[in-house]
């Protein structure tokens, strides 16, 4: 067999499995988003107008906003880490990554609940009101500090790594002219590891536009959702594929804006 | 013995503020679960819980909760195995040999990470249906599968890329064939990737949750499903005590390897 | 070289192969007996804790291995589409053997063939007299289900924060309106219970709950629902995410007062898991109550072991030992045959909170399918 040969009947049998078990579903997906009662139609696309508009924006916006903040937090304390460094805090913000996102709902949900962990440990020195408590569970708030607190490991991961590779002279040229910690990061290390920033980015948000268990345990029952769990919804308790296929064509379009992104930057850099 | 400068010791506390707010920001939702998993009672409106005790551990280790913990292991260990098995030699040609399409090829196995899966898979489970799969072992270790082969491949090929090859192209002119260099020159230097992949891809199985929700019910319940599946039902203790064995492997994987893996092949846990 | 990758892959195959031995349930020599229980997850426990072991024990050579769903509706749609799949593949024994669902998917089980009407062969059929035994949702299900129990709908409350509880809908609205958030219910995509409070609702602004529930079905009376689930909407109150979401809210006081099961509250009461003070009001005109059905997929492997298991849950005395006396739930089969065998306490503590003249006018069903269907649409569009 010539190593041509081979190396395809090599790759055949793990790209079988994906391209009939990830592969043709998409298709399928695709497929059934247009059929209404066994015939083509766009039916399930005006339903999603008319019901989930919203839910597609909240989406967008919790997964942007947390992308914020996940990248602003992790550029600064990196920059700090970097430059000044701490080895405790830098291992503590490698936690999260071995924690599951069903945990993560969890651990959030039993936290921030109206009555849960925090609200009642605040209670205690009088900094609020059990009778009356503010809830940050249950709302597009719980939803983003989940998410921030799962992928800021991540980022800081991904962030340190492209800010060790600054070269040490850029910053001690900085440092020669008064740069201070803040200037040292913002005009050198932060222009510096930019490209790495962009795909990092880009894996974070697909991964926020997609994340399902995380909402389903700490979003609450009131409309807005995010869209895995309208989609969820629409299956279990409609037992509508139309229109949960036409929500998760949705969600693939927004997906693939951020893969071709994402493929445009790797064409430049080998992989 | 010179007196600090009070500079030093303003810097040294802010430091320790700074670590200590940061293990807060960590641990509050985690010791959350520790709390939960050891209270017997509490009701509203008492801010902590009225009894305490191993009431809840020694209740779901002989229920449910060992079933759910033992299946999800077996299926990791079915997922690992014969995702490495297909992928090695995949990896291996793709460092050393111009296969045909590379980087499409490399790309396909990223597109479930890509894409939201939770829509895909919903089409997928119909399709384990029609080849009896779903609700199976196999279904699951399949569905798994497809999330878990991106890790091996990914990683073990670009731990060949790193292997010269003129250190086997040595061995060829010593006479040894091509799979006996592969074996005892490359396998061997590649091992640190290996046990990455490895872990990497257990970690992933382990924690699966999406898929195995829906081609796996009802039948195939692992740790992940069995936690969601308390923690809406408001079973708020034995949720917590689940949560907590869930995290177990990744963070003793953590404080037991976290200085022999490269910060590419942690960068990778962050899917799971 | 050959042989040394020959010998790694026999190597993998033979380890394969010995897990999978040693995997329990895999190489069980005896007759499984699978039983599939939608709901949350005190319905599964109950059969795997409770009915399995006493059923292993009368016969000899049989395991039981019951298995849940998922919680709510989306659990018996699981089971739905787990026969559906292997009638649709022409498999001759389906792997499911007792079945514990909605009434919701009745139509579609007894209309796709896959449920056997088998209930007039077993010995209990005959103690059994409910109307919903014959009758879910307006289609006729007589034979294909034996009621494991039933349920109700009803207020439950934390009398330290609700003084005095409403006892008709006109009073919850006002208590609503001077309770800002203090009343919670799980809309209709969380569960049952709020489904039910959403058309108790309904029964009550619309007053027609005779047409809703027993027919025929006429489209054009819907024309008076999205005011009133616009008037629903607009009180404010604290929406939940599911039955057990409610529950925990009552529980931890975040909320006050909301819709539950019966079969629920009193689970968590029995288990310590809920405050002992909170209690339970059935309001007039009333809400729906349903109960869980007992099917036998039709060709199910062991298909005289599960209708002899059915046999065994609804018997009277299981029906009184443990559906009345152990969960304090309403049985399955006539009360006349379980309530003797039933302890005074535990028959006070039954009808404690409901008595049962309360319950038979205000217990109402749910409406015809095809309104259920259209009920849901219509308060997601309002």
């Amino acid at each position: 067999m010539t190593p041509r040969l081979l190396s395809l009947a090599v790759a055949a049998p793990p790209l079988a499995i994906v391209v009939w078990l990830f592969f043709l579903p998409f298709l399928s997906s695709a497929h059934l988003s247009f059929i209404r009662d066994g015939e083509w139609s766009l039916r399930n696309y005006a339903l999603v107008w008319r019901l989930y508009k919203l839910d597609v924006l909240y989406t967008l916006g919790v997964s942007l906003l947390s992308l914020v903040l996940v990248i602003g937090i992790a550029a600064l304390v990196c920059g700090y880490l970097r430059l000044v460094g701490h080895r405790v805090v830098e291992f503590l913000f490698k936690v999260p990554l071995f924690v599951p996102f069903v945990v993560v709902g969890h651990g959030m949900r039993v936290l921030l609940a109206p009555r849960g962990t925090l609200n009642s440990a605040l209670a205690q020195v009088g900094l609020i009101d059990l009778g009356d408590p503010p809830s940050i569970a249950f709302t597009w708030a719980g939803i983003v500090i989940a998410l921030v607190w799962k992928n800021l490991a991540l980022a800081v991961l991904l962030v340190l790594g492209a800010y060790r590779a600054v070269d040490e002279a850029y910053l001690e040229a900085a440092r020669n002219l008064g740069a201070s910690t803040f200037r040292q990061i913002k005009d050198v290390l932060l222009p510096m590891a930019a490209p790495s920033l962009v795909v990092a980015s880009a894996f974070m948000f697909t991964s926020m536009l997609a994340s399902f268990s995380i909402p389903l345990m700490i979003g609450g029952g009131e409309p807005p959702q995010m869209l895995m769990v309208d989609v969820y919804y629409r299956i279990n308790y409609q037992d509508d594929l139309g229109t949960a296929n036409a929500l998760g064509m949705v969600s693939y379009l927004f997906a693939m804006g951020v893969a071709g992104y994402y493929l445009r930057t790797i064409t430049v850099r080998p992989v | 013995m010179p007196r600090p400068h009070p500079g030093t010791l303003i810097r040294a506390t802010l430091r320790m503020a700074a670590g200590v707010f940061v293990a807060f920001i960590i641990f509050a939702p985690l010791s959350s679960l520790v709390i939960w998993s050891f209270t017997r009672k509490w009701f509203w409106p008492h801010p902590f819980p009225q009894e305490l005790g191993l009431f809840y551990w020694r209740k779901v280790l002989e229920g449910d909760l060992f079933r759910a913990l033992q299946s999800g292991f077996f299926i990791a260990v079915i997922v690992t195995v014969l995702t490495l098995l297909l992928t090695i030699p995949l990896a291996y040609l793709l460092a050393r040999y111009p296969v045909p399409f590379k980087a499409a090829i490399l790309l396909v196995f990223l597109l479930p990470h890509a894409f939201p899966q939770l829509p895909v898979f919903v089409n997928a489970t119909t399709l384990l249906y029609r080849a009896h799969l779903a609700a199976s072992v196999s279904g699951v270790v399949l569905i798994h599968m497809v999330g878990a082969l991106v890790y091996a491949v990914w990683t073990m090929t670009a731990v060949f890329r790193s292997i010269p090859a003129s250190l086997e192209e040595a061995a060829w002119n010593l006479g040894a064939s091509r799979v006996k260099a592969f074996f005892t020159v490359a396998m061997p230097l590649a091992t640190p990737g290996l046990i990455a992949s490895t872990l990497l891809v257990f970690l992933y199985s382990f924690d699966e949750f999406t898929g195995t929700l829906l081609v796996g019910s009802p039948f195939v319940l692992t740790l992940p499903v069995y936690m969601y599946r308390t923690s809406v039902g408001y079973e708020l203790q034995v949720a917590s005590i689940a949560a907590l064995i869930l995290m177990v492997p990744g963070l003793l994987l953590l404080v037991v390897l976290e200085r022999y893996l490269k910060s590419e092949y942690l960068s990778m846990f962050g899917r799971i | 070289m050959m042989r040394k990758s020959t010998t790694f892959t026999t190597t993998v195959a033979t380890l394969l192969v010995t897990l999978a031995l040693a995997w329990p349930g895999l190489s069980a020599a005896q007759t499984t007996l699978n039983v599939v229980t939608a709901g949350d997850t005190n319905m599964h426990d109950l059969q795997r804790t409770v009915f399995a072991p006493e059923f292993e024990k009368r016969n000899p050579g049989v395991k039981v291995n019951a298995v849940g769903s998922g919680p709510g509706e989306a659990g018996s749609r699981v089971i739905v589409n787990k026969v559906k799949s292997q009638k649709d593949a022409g498999v001759a024994k389906w792997d499911v053997d007792v079945a514990v669902v909605h009434q919701i998917v009745m139509p579609e089980l007894i209309q796709q063939k896959l449920v056997a009407r088998y209930a007039p062969e077993i010995g209990t059929w005959k103690l059994m007299t409910a109307p919903d035994g014959r009758n879910a949702l307006g289609f006729d299900v007589e034979g294909y289900v034996m009621p494991m129990f039933h349920s109700q709908v009803v207020l439950a409350y934390n009398p330290e924060m609700v003084k005095a509880p409403p006892s008709t809908f006109e009073e919850l609205v006002a208590w609503i309106k001077s309770n800002p958030k203090k009343f919670g219910y799980n809309g209709v995509k969380g569960g049952m219970s709020g489904v039910a409070f959403t058309t108790g609702w309904l029964y009550w602004k619309t007053g027609q709950y005779e047409k809703f529930a027993r027919g025929p079905y006429d489209k054009s009376i819907e024309a008076a629902w999205p005011a009133a689930i616009k008037e629903l909407k607009s009180l404010p109150v604290t929406l939940t995410t599911g039955n057990n979401d409610t529950l925990d809210r009552i529980n931890r006081g975040e909320i006050a007062m909301g819709p539950v099961w019966v079969d629920m509250l009193i689970d968590l009461k029995n288990q310590g898991r809920m405050d002992p003070k909170i209690r339970m009001k059935l309001i007039a005109p009333g809400f729906p109550g349903q109960p869980m059905y007992l099917v036998v997929p039709q060709n199910a492997a062991n298909g005289s072991l599960a209708r002899k298991y059915v046999e065994f849950i609804t018997s009277p005395e299981i029906q009184a030992r443990v559906i009345v006396e152990r969960n304090g739930w309403y049985p399955g089969i006539d009360g006349q045959h379980v309530l003797t065998h039933v302890s005074d306490k535990a028959k006070a503590l039954l009808f404690q909170d409901v008595p049962p003249d309360a319950l038979t006018r205000h217990g109402l069903s749910f409406p015809l399918s095809p309104y259920f269907k259209d009920l849901m649409t219509a308060y997601e569009e309002n």
